[in-house]
């Protein structure tokens, strides 16, 4: 990595493409966002309009 | 005389003593915590109609989504927002919130990660506006509202710039009484 930008480009692919690591990789990079509110999980629901939108619709 | 740039260039060693105080990077950021800085990324770029939509046409563009997180992360950086450190750890869930953004609101980009074919794909594309329509209850909900609003949207009248009306009129006295705002003392009262 020459800059911040390569290893901006590099983080941002690990992230998003976490499924194609190898497992020990997965488990480094899943366990580093779990220790926190916004995990996986909580990124992906975040702005899930169509559930948004169908919870509203139950109420 | 032309300037030589090699003469100009820094000694070796000058950033070892260059006072590097009055760098926003180089001081402690403003924001330490992840949550935060997650927190800040969607009330500031998110919820900001304006900074959405400037992404939003830059994506359209052509710009990848990765170089857009990248300035933003590195604006934030240059600003003293968060550290390097920090912004390696926030690319990826920023990419992905602005990613999500660009889908629901039907905007084709370029991921950053495209192959060849992928981006000659993108490239003859054809030009379309956002595939989002609006329901039937929505439109209906909407004219409602923009009859309520000229109903309400009445012409003002009285004052000196409204409209004229039959109803409100003030006589004012065009002959002078001679009088000012304060009553001048009567001579009986002088005395």
């Amino acid at each position: 990595m020459n800059d911040l930008f390569d290893a901006l480009r590099e983080s941002i692919d690990k992230y998003v493409n976490v499924d194609s690591l190898n497992p020990r990789e997965q488990q480094r990079i899943r366990s580093i966002y779990d220790k926190y509110v916004y995990n996986y999980d909580t990124i992906d629901a975040l702005f899930d309009l169509d559930t948004e939108e169908m919870d509203d619709d139950s109420k | 005389m032309i300037q030589n740039k090699m003469l100009k260039a820094p000694i070796p060693g000058e950033n070892l003593v260059q006072s590097s105080r009055n760098y926003a990077w180089h001081r402690p950021p403003k924001m330490v915590e992840y949550d935060d800085v997650i927190e800040h990324f969607v009330d500031n770029y998110i919820s900001k109609t304006n900074r959405l939509s400037a992404a939003m046409l830059l994506a359209q563009n052509g710009i990848p989504a990765t170089s857009i997180v990248s300035s933003i992360m590195l604006g934030m950086v240059g600003r003293g927002d968060i550290s390097p450190d920090m912004s390696l750890l926030v690319a990826g869930p920023f990419y992905k919130i602005l990613t999500r953004m660009f889908d629901e609101t039907g905007t084709a980009y370029l991921t950053g990660f495209d192959t060849e074919e992928e981006i000659q794909e993108y490239l003859d594309a054809p030009k379309e506006k956002s595939t989002k329509k609006l329901s039937k209850e929505q439109e209906t909900q909407i004219d409602e509202f923009e009859k309520e609003l000229k109903e309400k949207s009445t012409v003002p009248s009285g004052g000196l710039m409204g409209a004229k009306s039959d109803e409100e009129t003030l006589d004012i006295e065009a002959m002078p009484t001679g009088e000012g705002l304060i009553s001048r003392p009567t001579d009986e009262e002088e005395a």
